[in-house]
């Protein structure tokens, strides 16, 4: 189904199309949640949270194109305050390398599999020893996808910021994969 | 092959050392764009151009094209089985979309924190208002005891409001320059005496709503007025 007839649907309270909705969506605010808060438990409660917040918020739901960026706000909100409740805490990334299971792949080849499982563990390794703010300026822009124009207005600072600070996160990833050897 | 071609590397290398220096940092700055796709096709060129002889500049731009490859993928996890069926159940116990703007300013309102103090005073005035009644006799010992506990701190901490707004009133007065005598009143007399009247019929309402609630509240029992204690008249001196 089209995206902006599913967005008819679940605004016109069909709760298959909710359903749906939900089944579609969760997989990238629970990434987002976990990437942000580092445990499954907290995350989960965080991704409920987020479709709650935005079932009451259906009828003023932004159109397809806006959504996905609008529900990672929300996600990132809910993060944030989350870290403020937790006396403000600073994002953890201690996911452990084994549970990057979770990570779909699509290799069929088991070797191929286990190799692309390596290079993303250490890619997970290499992002753990990121600066805060590099962290997740390449969880916002490279891993969910935003819009550097997007990214500026959720973290209400200018463009330009947004677009230098995307390009240093990225620098420095690829001189912690080159340290850590990750082949290319 | 050209034995001369072999030297040509160190012989940039050489001349770039003397010159420019090496361009290793103009590419960096346009490492990402490169990776992205998106550098026009002159810089892109040149850019290829310096990838071909310098193999650490290689390096950045290959991991940046696994970083770039790989991260999407970290995008979306599975959150367990049940995760589904608990947001659902939990949307379907939510209040629906139709309650949705009340309930939604609501939650804004309370968080931010000025409203929140607001409505903290406005709590606070009314249980000031509330523990002028008397408890009904009729309530559990415990609940009388937490209802005295919360009066006491209450009534401490009216006192400590007072003493604040007394020093406060000191404080701004010790501020203000000395008012010459003259008929006229000065601004800051005019406004003391405004808020004094204001006060006053505020206290005043607020003391009629207090008799009206406890009117209200305990009409079966009124209080027995006291006996009247005219005084005796002292008997007549043409009596006596």
């Amino acid at each position: 189904m089209e995206p902006d007839a599913l967005l008819q649907r679940v605004q016109a309270g069909d709760e298959l199309a909710w359903e749906a909705f939900v089944r579609q969506h969760q997989g990238r605010i629970f990434g987002l949640a976990y990437h942000y808060v580092g445990q499954a438990e907290d995350a989960r409660d965080l991704a409920q949270e987020t479709f709650v917040h935005i079932y009451r918020s259906l009828p003023r739901l932004p159109d397809a194109a806006g959504l996905l960026p609008w529900m990672l706000c929300i996600t990132r909100n809910l993060c944030m305050d989350y870290f403020r409740r937790r006396q403000a805490r600073p994002p953890v990334w201690d996911i452990p390398v084994e549970e990057l299971g979770h990570l779909p792949a699509d290799e069929a080849d088991p070797a191929q599999d286990l190799h692309e499982q390596g290079r993303r563990s250490l890619l997970h390794l290499a992002l753990r020893e990121l600066t805060d703010l590099n962290r997740e300026m390449i969880l916002l822009k490279d891993i969910q996808g935003l819009a550097l124009e997007e990214i500026a207005t959720l973290l209400g600072i200018p463009l330009g910021t947004a677009k230098s600070r995307s390009h240093r996160a990225r620098l420095e990833l690829a001189e912690k994969l080159l340290a850590l050897g990750v082949s290319a | 092959m050209n034995p001369l071609a072999a030297d040509m590397p160190a012989l940039t290398a050489a001349i770039l050392a003397r010159t420019s220096g090496p361009a290793c940092g103009r590419l960096r700055a346009l490492a990402c764009d490169f990776v992205d796709g998106t550098l026009p096709g002159d810089d892109a060129d040149l850019v290829r151009g310096h990838l071909e002889h310098c193999p650490a500049c290689q390096g950045l731009v290959a991991r940046l094209r696994t970083a770039a490859g790989l991260l999407p993928t970290f995008a979306s996890l599975d959150p367990g089985p049940g995760f589904t069926a608990s947001v659902l159940g939990l949307t379907h116990s939510a209040p629906g979309p139709a309650l949705d703007p009340l309930l939604e300013g609501w939650a804004r309102l309370m968080r931010r924190p000025r409203a929140a103090l607001e409505a903290a005073y406005l709590a606070s005035a009314a249980g000031f208002i509330l523990l002028q009644v008397p408890l009904p006799a009729s309530l559990h010992p415990v609940s009388i005891t937490l209802a005295t506990l919360v009066r006491t701190e209450s009534r401490g901490t009216l006192a400590q409001v007072r003493a604040h707004r007394e020093a406060w009133m000191q404080r701004t007065q010790s501020f203000l320059p000395a008012r010459a005598p003259g008929p006229q009143p000065g601004v800051w007399s005019t406004f003391w005496s405004h808020l004094g009247r204001l006060t006053h019929h505020t206290r005043f309402a607020l003391g009629q709503a207090v008799r009206q609630m406890r009117a209200r509240l305990y009409p079966a029992a009124p209080k027995a007025l006291p006996q009247a204690t005219e005084p005796t008249k002292a008997p007549l001196r043409s009596a006596l």
